[in-house]
């Protein structure tokens, strides 16, 4: 096993991560930039070294100053977490270069399945379902076309062969829309690309996201780890990850589980990755992509199944075999995460900055909470908004989720926005409670989260109570004279009519 | 005693809300006036950082963290964004300054330890008029140049907030 890691991550992930690889009796190496000096990511650390600047593509994103550090300061593996340098199949080649353990799957592999339609084509030959679709010359006749939408089933979707944005692409519900569709969809693609090829795709209404954690070791061994529904999503990115999904029958569970492991052998994985699908409503799933990482949602598969997910990426890495096979692997209970966001609900979730003034996380049975904050942690502008994951577990999704109410309605935050008051509306919704969601029922739905009705008496009586303690947000004014300690007080010493002496 | 006119947000109205001692029951123990409703209370904790509020039987847990003259409040679960908007006005140097009559207001939140003075006395400038404790530090609040005493409005042993106005000042 290894001696030392590299952790090539910041906030919660790096925490997390850092965790477990102590628990091994690993010892953790830290990068961090100028605003993350103080982070709690470097607290954890045995070690901790500066990449000078701010902005991620002068600090986590360079991954030769990345290697260098390893190098130098005796670094066995590097764990890329999620996002940043996680999914470069360049950074993962540079560490092999360098002789250092990459954690998780082979440059090779990254990079097949970082292009989306390559990856797509080598699944559906290894028989994984695709979205069904007919590409043809883009320029065929409307018989043709007609022809072959038939073959798909309506509705279908013409997409640009150019495409992007949403330019040149149709939804057409029935054969009669199909010639107006089609033409305009041709005007608008040729105009907006100089391109006015088109490509058919059946058009899937109201899918589920739900995707298959798999793992593969470096003997062959692959095994899926269930499923994680993540359907609740504000413009593609999730907010609420649950499993098992509601909308699966063990059957199809054990089809999609089956297709991922398909998918992971079709291309020799190692390590944890996840097999994203579209769940339709009658049933059917279609593989969307691969992701070659760790996911932030991760903390959901190991509640339900007991097992340490970077524990297990950290020995199948050193080259030991998975330690289980998909017989010792059950869906124990039902888990929910919820990811707490520095962003404010009412004014279009715009990301809230400042410091964190009272922060004090939710302890309880079956209540997990990997932060990347602490009380004091100043939220800035140059990282992703994510403060920390709330995760319940329960024997049945009733019970995580009244768990998770409580947890939310249990956790003291100010200083920034959250969107805590969104997530309780939430999981009150009819919908979410009886699991009746879809990947766009955030865009459709009116989540109210107006708490405009200003404070009630139990909160004006507690707030004139605090108002016999000293303000903590003021910053003391600098006093000219170097008067005793009585004399820092602002606005005695702005040369005013009535002062202390 | 602490008394105070808040702004509770929502575009409602100021709020006058008291918190007399209670002199039969513990520490803690308040009667709460809010607007022209009264009640019970009592809370344990820490003003600076927040605790328990038990009003009519129900425990409510709070937060606080006051910024200049905006408490940001997390109690049972919601948060609110209350304003002290007197204070603004309150604010020692922003009144005297330039008008013959002066407010002396208190520069820090605290309990008035003396009060030196009674309406109508003349005096000095730099004598000591009230004195005042926070946070184990005592200080004492003159005036920069003589005048008389207008009007006393705070009694010895009264808890204070920032920018309460304790007397009224006028030129002798």
């Amino acid at each position: 096993m290894f001696k030392k890691i590299l952790i090539a991550n910041r906030g919660e992930i790096a925490v997390r991560i850092a965790r477990t690889a102590q628990q091994m009796g690993i010892k953790v190496v830290a990068v961090f930039s100028d605003p993350d000096r103080y982070a709690p990511h470097v607290a954890v650390a045995d070690e901790a070294y500066a990449l000078e600047g701010e902005a991620a593509a002068d600090t986590y994103l360079r991954g030769d100053r990345i290697i260098k550090i390893a190098r130098h300061h005796g670094v066995d593996a590097v764990h890329p977490g999620y996002g940043f340098l996680s999914e470069n199949a360049d950074f993962a080649q540079a560490c092999l270069d360098a002789g250092l353990t990459f954690i998780g799957p082979t440059p090779e592999v990254i990079r097949t399945l970082g292009d989306k339609l390559e990856a797509k084509k080598i699944l559906a030959a290894a028989g994984v379902p695709v979205v069904p679709g007919w590409s043809g010359t883009g320029h065929d006749s409307l018989e043709e076309v007609a022809e072959q939408a038939e073959r798909i089933g309506y509705p279908v979707l013409i997409k640009a062969a150019a495409g992007g944005g949403g330019k040149g692409m149709r939804v057409v519900r029935e054969a009669a829309e199909l010639p107006a569709a089609l033409e305009g969809a041709r005007h608008e693609a040729g105009a907006a690309f100089s391109d006015a090829r088109v490509f058919l795709e059946k058009y899937i209404v109201k899918p589920r996201h739900v995707e298959i954690q798999i793992f593969g070791d470096q003997h062959g061994n692959v095994v899926h780890l269930f499923e994680r529904e993540c359907s609740i999503q504000r413009r593609h990115q999730k907010i609420i990850e649950e499993s098992p999904s509601p909308a699966l029958e063990p059957g199809r569970r054990g089809a999609m589980g089956e297709a991922a492991v398909r998918a992971a052998r079709a291309i020799n994985y190692t390590n944890a990755g996840t097999v994203e699908f579209m769940l339709d409503q009658d049933g059917s799933f279609y593989f969307l992509e691969v992701n070659t990482r760790l996911q932030v949602e991760h903390p959901v598969t190991e509640m339900i199944t007991a097992r340490d997910l970077v524990h297990t990426q950290l020995e199948v890495a050193a080259g030991n075999p998975l330690p289980f096979s998909q017989f010792d692997l059950k869906q124990n209970g039902h888990a929910m995460e919820c990811r707490i966001y520095a962003e404010d609900a009412a004014r279009g979730f715009l990301p809230s900055i400042g410091k964190l003034a009272i922060y004090e996380p939710p302890i309880g049975p079956n209540v997990r909470v990997d932060s990347g904050v602490v009380e004091g942690s100043e939220v800035t502008v140059h990282y992703d908004p994510m403060l920390a994951k709330l995760i319940t577990w329960g024997r049945s999704r009733d019970e995580s989720l009244a768990r998770m109410r409580w947890a939310l309605a249990h956790w003291p935050i100010l200083g920034v926005t959250t969107n805590i008051q969104f997530l309780r509306t939430l999981l009150d919704h009819p919908a979410f409670v009886s699991g009746d969601i879809h990947t766009q029922f955030l865009d459709e739905t009116d989540i109210e989260t107006d708490t405009s009705g200003g404070a009630t008496d139990e909160a004006l009586i507690a707030a004139a109570w605090s108002t016999t303690a000293p303000a903590r947000g003021a910053t003391p004014t600098p006093t000219p004279d170097g008067a005793g300690p009585t004399d820092h007080i602002g606005p005695w010493r702005a040369g005013q009519a009535w002062r202390a002496s | 005693m602490i008394r105070v006119h808040v702004d509770p947000g929502g575009g409602r109205e100021l709020v006058e809300v008291s918190l007399e001692r209670s002199e039969s029951r513990s520490f803690s123990a308040f009667t709460a006036h809010v607007g022209d409703r009264t009640c019970d209370v009592e809370i344990d904790g820490t003003p600076a950082r927040g605790g328990t509020l038990r009003m009519s039987g129900k425990v409510l847990p709070f937060r606080v963290w006051r910024h200049d003259d905006v408490i940001e409040l997390w109690l049972a679960g919601e948060t609110y964004t209350v304003r002290l908007p007197q204070r603004v006005a309150q604010r020692a140097g922003e009144v005297g300054a330039s008008t013959p009559t002066g407010e002396l207001t208190a520069p820090m939140p605290g309990t008035v330890l003396k009060i030196n003075v009674a309406r109508g006395d003349s005096f000095e400038a730099h004598d000591p008029l009230v004195v005042m404790e926070s946070m184990k530090m005592e200080m004492s609040l003159s005036s920069p140049r003589a005048g008389r005493v207008k009007e006393i409005l705070c009694g010895v042993g009264d808890l204070v907030v920032l920018g309460q106005l304790l007397a009224k000042l006028e030129d002798d």
